[in-house]
């Protein structure tokens, strides 16, 4: 019963002192108080009146003085209890409770305490008493009581009680040493019976609380510090520390808030680690953190308030509300609209919280989770904000790269984490699209697809998907503009060419209405082209063709353009002329330019040249020259006009088609008279001429070569050439001319000059002009004199031989007559000369002209033994005189015959030399006449018919 | 028929070493320019071991009447001048009995007559192919050889001939002829000579030939 008043008491007592401080205020140290202690919630309904009325019913009765004095003492406590009922009752009207007076009951305690001084009982009346008197409002009197209660019985059961009433009073009173020292009393009393918190007496807590507020009042603020920590200590679950018992949460919530009160004075959180570094960590701590915080922000110290929240991050980096007190400070910076810095927080949040950290790695599922919740707005609003930015910086063509890298390396971390820790977010191909862009603005091409690729075609129909596989498309074709120039032939750079046409084929069988195909298919055609499979690119070409009414006029020109190149490199060159003659006709209506036009015309002049060349690598001459002439027609570039009909002449002309090779080069040298291949035609025309016979044709052409000709050994060439045209076009004259011009003037090379002169000497005799015959074959003995080799000797002995046979007249003209000394010595000296004349020739040592030469002089010797037998006779010889003559003259012919015999016989051994010509024959049939014993010896051969079968 | 053709070359093969033997000891005499008996006997010995002339060895066929006829009257053309006629009959028999030798060689012959000297070589020669036995084909062609000059490919084909028959007496005649004249070789010249008069007996103009050449030996 008692202690449910000294609860009451302690209740009012508590609701007082929470009135007086004011939060608002906190200026002001000394108003600052302690928040009501908690009141106990139990009513009890006793009829105190009716229980009065009895024991005074029992003072009628009895005498015993004993007696009366406990009835007495039972009616004031009853008395007491009622009027404590009547002023604490929850129907007690407002005014009624001014309305109780103690007075009365405490008169009939001080009674009793004066008609019993030393009774026992006097310690619960001193202690009802000093109820009382607080009840009453007389502080000092109940504090007097209190004093002499514990005074008289310091041993009083309501020890803790009186102790703690003592120091209330004193704390009220201010009298802040005094009240220490009952609190501490009080405390000690508890702390020194070694019991447990939780069985501690009933104000030892509150004693703490208040001790607490005593210290603070006198500005000790450490042990006030660690007293309201002990308070906390015993109130708060270590386990769950949000969960205050109601009837805690007062002296909790007011502990908390001094708390903070005194770090605020202090250094902040770093007081807090402070604290707690030294005694103990508590599990409250967060609380500590986060109650400081406020009151600074409170206070408007938002940086200090920040702070606080960094230091219970730096000192408790993994625990449960690290993530909470990021936030506040988050949240504080947003509304500072400290933007960068909020940003900046944001990321730090993502890095130290986010997928993967070691925070979150050692977190329970359930942190996850509640992670996952801040995340998920985080992630993806820094991810959109990183992205802006680059975006922005992209837009404004911001030569930073570094910084839009590093913006979008951020994004795209954000994305990735947001895309993986939310599989299941209705906006996750929205995302996942929103970080390929990122990769492709980072020019990460190769992610950049990957992530395309998901969006486009691991989700159900979305409205990103078709612009994601289109996207994919551009980054292959991104990346492969970015190709080192270098390696653009490596296998790696065709295959992501490969990669690219197919994104494109796979995107128009996925989207084949989709407004990207035109551009897509054009450039696939391009690609393939660029991969150098023409074939491909020829049946793409085709295939877009087919489908002209999709195609602009450009874009029908420039497919036409790759058709009739990629049919052109697999060596179709008739129907790349027909794709390029179609691209042509559309040049007019596209945006071909007069140089785009002019390369097409060019390109068709190659398509019908090589189509020509094509026919002459197959032996087919007869269209390669069709395709040559028609180049006049189907083409202005003059570069493969004037190739085209030289080359066509050429050929003609090896086709030996003369006649119009003849035509071909003749109107090429009128039509390009100053082209460097006009050079040539002179020698490709005489070549022709030669071909046609045309000889007179090609003789003067020869002639006017020479003529222009400034190079002498060309002169000289053409010179003769052209004497030998004449020669042969029977223009004897020009010929002749010209043999001479040239003997005369290229006495080198010897060997072709001494031709020349033998020619000219064959002419002349052709044309019986003796004279002039002879001329040229005395230069031909004169040469040899000068140059001796095997045919100037051949021709020498030649041209001797004529002037040989020519003097052999003067011998056998002369006839032998009588008087035949005279006539015989004029035979001897013309045989003598002669005889001579033969020996020239054969000094020559040419066996052709030296076996003339013995043959002539033996066939002389013979002549001149025959025409001496056979001569005229002496006029006026009888018979014998006659026949003496013919012995006498048949003794000097015989040296002669011996003579001959000699000659042929040395002609004939020529044969041992394998000599064999007409004078050696010759010899031999004269010898069978001259020696016939020994060269008339015939072969035989017998044909036996019947047996040859 | 080619097994028999085999045989007989074979044979003619050791023949003409024997043969070149004796000539070779024949020359070692002409040198020293004496013959005694024992000489001429062993020569005699030699002419008697030469075969006899393998054509009439051969199992030939019998020559069809109607080509018999034919040659004949292309020969009878051909003595009288009408060359053009006897030509075209032998060609007609060279393409109807193309297996028959005379009518390439009286082509030959008349090929040369009309100065068709290479023409006439080549129908020669293919009628050798015809009769490896047609002596007279070696000697129109030597002939042929010598007439231009070509006395090495003259004497080859005299040889050539003696390959086929060592016996053609004709042909030693032929080669001493072109040996003496015009390759000069007189001794070879004696030599064949000589051989020639072993074969054919009694040749007073030889013989006579045969002195001259001891003379300029």
């Amino acid at each position: 019963m008692n202690k449910r008043i000294t609860v009451l008491l302690c209740y009012l007592f508590l609701v007082a002192c929470s009135q007086t401080p004011d939060v608002h205020q906190l200026k002001d140290l000394s108003r600052l108080e302690p928040k009501a202690l908690s009141k106990s919630s139990k009513k009890i309904h006793i009829n105190y009146d009716e229980m009065i009325r009895r024991y005074q019913a029992i003072l009628d009765i009895h005498d015993d003085p004993t007696v009366i004095t406990q009835v007495k003492r039972r009616i004031a406590d009853l008395e007491l209890m009622a009027m404590e009922k009547r002023q604490f009752s929850d129907n007690t009207v407002e005014g009624d409770a001014s309305d109780i007076h103690y007075k009365e009951v405490i008169q009939h305690y001080l009674d009793l305490l004066k008609n019993n001084p030393q009774a026992k009982a006097n310690e619960n009346t001193l202690y009802q008493l000093a109820k009382a008197y607080d009840y009453q409002g007389q502080s000092k009197e109940s504090l007097t009581m209190l004093n002499q209660l514990i005074h008289q019985f310091p041993n009083t059961q309501h020890y803790d009680e009186v102790q703690f009433r003592r120091g209330d009073i004193y704390y009220s009173l201010k009298a802040y040493a005094n009240a220490e020292k009952s609190y501490a009393h009080l405390i000690v009393n508890n702390d020194d019976a070694q019991q447990t918190s939780t069985i501690k007496g009933p104000y030892y807590l509150n004693a703490l609380y208040m001790q607490g507020w005593v210290l603070f009042k006198q500005a000790r603020y450490e042990e006030s510090s660690l007293l309201f920590s002990q308070v906390l200590d015993l109130t708060l679950d270590k386990k769950e520390i949000a969960h205050v018992k109601p009837q805690k949460k007062a002296i909790v919530d007011d502990s908390l808030r001094i708390l903070s009160i005194i770090f605020s004075y202090q250094s902040y959180g770093q007081s807090i680690a402070k604290l707690y570094q030294e005694n103990g960590q508590r599990p409250y701590e967060p609380l500590l953190y986060l109650q400081l915080s406020d009151l600074l922000l409170t206070r408007g110290l938002h940086i200090q308030a920040i702070d606080t929240n960094k230091t219970f991050i730096s000192h408790y980096p993994l625990h449960e509300q690290t993530p909470n007190f990021f936030k506040k400070n988050i949240d504080i910076l947003q509304q500072q609209k400290q933007i960068l810095e909020y940003h900046a927080e944001k990321d730090a949040y993502i890095k130290r919280f986010g997928l993967a950290s070691a925070y979150w790695l050692q977190s329970s599922v359930k942190q996850q989770g509640e992670l996952k919740k801040q995340l998920h707005s985080y992630l993806l609003e820094m991810a959109s904000f990183h992205h802006a930015f680059a975006q922005t910086l992209i837009k404004q063509q911001a030569a930073d790269r570094e910084k839009i890298n590093t913006s979008l390396a951020q994004a795209i971390s954000h994305y990735q984490q947001w895309l993986l820790l939310f599989p299941q977010d209705s906006t996750h191909a929205e995302k996942s699209f929103l970080l390929a862009q990122a990769y492709q603005e980072n020019m990460q091409f190769d992610n950049a697809i990957i992530w395309y690729e998901k969006t486009a075609f691991n989700y159900s129909p979305h409205p990103r998907a078709e612009h994601s596989a289109y996207s994919i498309c551009l980054n292959y074709q991104q990346q492969l503009a970015q190709w080192p120039k270098s390696k653009i032939n490596s296998s790696q750079y065709r295959h992501t060419q490969l990669l690219k046409i197919h994104a494109q084929l796979r995107f128009n069988d996925y989207y084949p209405q989709s407004a990207y195909n035109d551009a897509l298919n054009i450039n696939t055609l391009e690609s393939l082209y660029q991969l150098q499979d023409y074939a491909s690119s020829s049946a793409q070409a085709e295939l877009l063709l087919e489908n002209t009414e999709k195609l602009s006029m450009d874009q029908r020109y420039r497919v036409l353009i790759i058709l009739g190149h990629s049919q052109f490199l697999q060596q179709d060159f008739y129907t790349a002329e027909q794709s390029y003659l179609q691209a042509l006709r559309l040049s007019a209506h596209s945006t071909a330019s007069h140089k785009d036009k002019k390369i097409l015309q060019q390109r068709i002049a190659h398509s019908i040249y090589q189509q020509a060349e094509h026919a002459l690598e197959q032996d087919q001459m007869t269209f390669a020259l069709l395709h040559f002439h028609r180049m006049a027609y189907a083409t202005q570039v003059k570069e493969y006009l004037i190739k085209a009909h030289y080359d066509e002449a050429t050929y003609l002309l090896i086709a030996k088609r003369w006649p119009e090779a003849i035509d071909s080069l003749l109107s090429f040298r009128q039509k390009y008279p100053t082209h460097e291949f006009s050079t040539h035609i002179s020698s490709k025309l005489i070549a022709s001429y030669e071909g046609k016979n045309a000889w007179l044709q090609a003789a003067k052409e020869l002639d006017n070569v020479r003529k222009l000709e400034n190079d002498t050994e060309k002169k000289r060439l053409a010179l003769f050439l052209s004497a030998q045209y004449y020669e042969k076009a029977q223009h004897y004259d020009d010929a002749l001319k010209n043999y001479r011009s040239y003997a005369h003037q290229f006495p080198q090379p010897f060997d072709l000059n001494l031709e020349t002169r033998f020619k000219l000497s064959e002419m002349y005799k052709q044309k019986n002009n003796s004279p002039k015959r002879e001329y040229w074959l005395k230069s031909l003995i004169a040469t040899e004199k000068e140059h001796s080799n095997v045919r100037s000797r051949f021709l020498g002995a030649m041209a001797s031989q004529y002037f040989a046979e020519k003097s052999y007249i003067n011998f056998s003209k002369i006839t032998l007559n009588q008087p035949l000394e005279k006539s015989l010595s004029k035979k001897q000296l013309a045989f003598e000369a002669q005889l001579q004349a033969y020996k020239k020739v054969d000094a020559y040592g040419v066996s052709l002209y030296s076996s003339y030469a013995r043959f002539s002089i033996a066939n002389m010797y013979a002549t001149l033994a025959h025409e001496l037998l056979n001569s005229q006779t002496p006029k006026g010889f009888n018979a014998l005189e006659l026949e003496e003559y013919q012995y006498m003259l048949e003794d000097e012919i015989a040296p002669f015959e011996e003579n001959a015999i000699a000659l042929h016989t040395s002609n004939t051994t020529l044969t041992q030399q394998n000599i064999y010509n007409d004078w050696v024959e010759k010899s031999f049939q004269a010898l069978i006449t001259l020696f016939p014993a020994r060269f008339h010896r015939p072969e035989r051969m017998t044909i036996d018919y019947e047996r040859i079968y | 028929m080619n097994a028999f053709i085999k045989q007989c070359l074979h044979y003619y093969k050791q023949l003409i070493i024997i043969s070149c033997v004796m000539l070779s000891a024949c020359s070692q005499h002409a040198e020293k320019g004496i013959y005694d008996d024992q000489e001429t006997l062993d020569k005699k010995a030699f002419i008697a071991s030469l075969p006899k002339d393998p054509y009439w060895q051969q199992d030939y066929q019998t020559v069809a009447e109607s080509f018999q006829q034919d040659f004949q009257l292309a020969l009878n053309l051909y003595k009288n001048d009408e060359l053009k006629k006897s030509e075209r009959i032998l060609i007609k028999l060279s393409k109807n009995f193309p297996e028959l030798s005379s009518p390439f060689l009286q082509l030959a012959i008349i090929a040369a007559d009309q100065q068709r000297q290479k023409e006439s070589i080549v129908l020669a020669e293919k009628a050798i192919r015809k009769n490896p036995y047609n002596y007279a084909a070696y000697t129109f062609i030597a002939q042929q050889f010598r007439q231009q000059g070509r006395f090495i490919e003259a004497q080859d084909k005299y040889l050539a001939l003696l390959s086929a028959w060592p016996g053609h007496g004709e042909t030693y005649y032929n080669l001493a002829v072109l040996n003496d004249l015009y390759l000069g070789n007189k001794k070879q010249a004696y030599d064949y000579y000589h051989t020639y008069l072993l074969i054919a007996g009694s040749d007073k103009t030889v013989e006579a030939w045969l002195e001259d050449l001891k003379r300029q030996l």
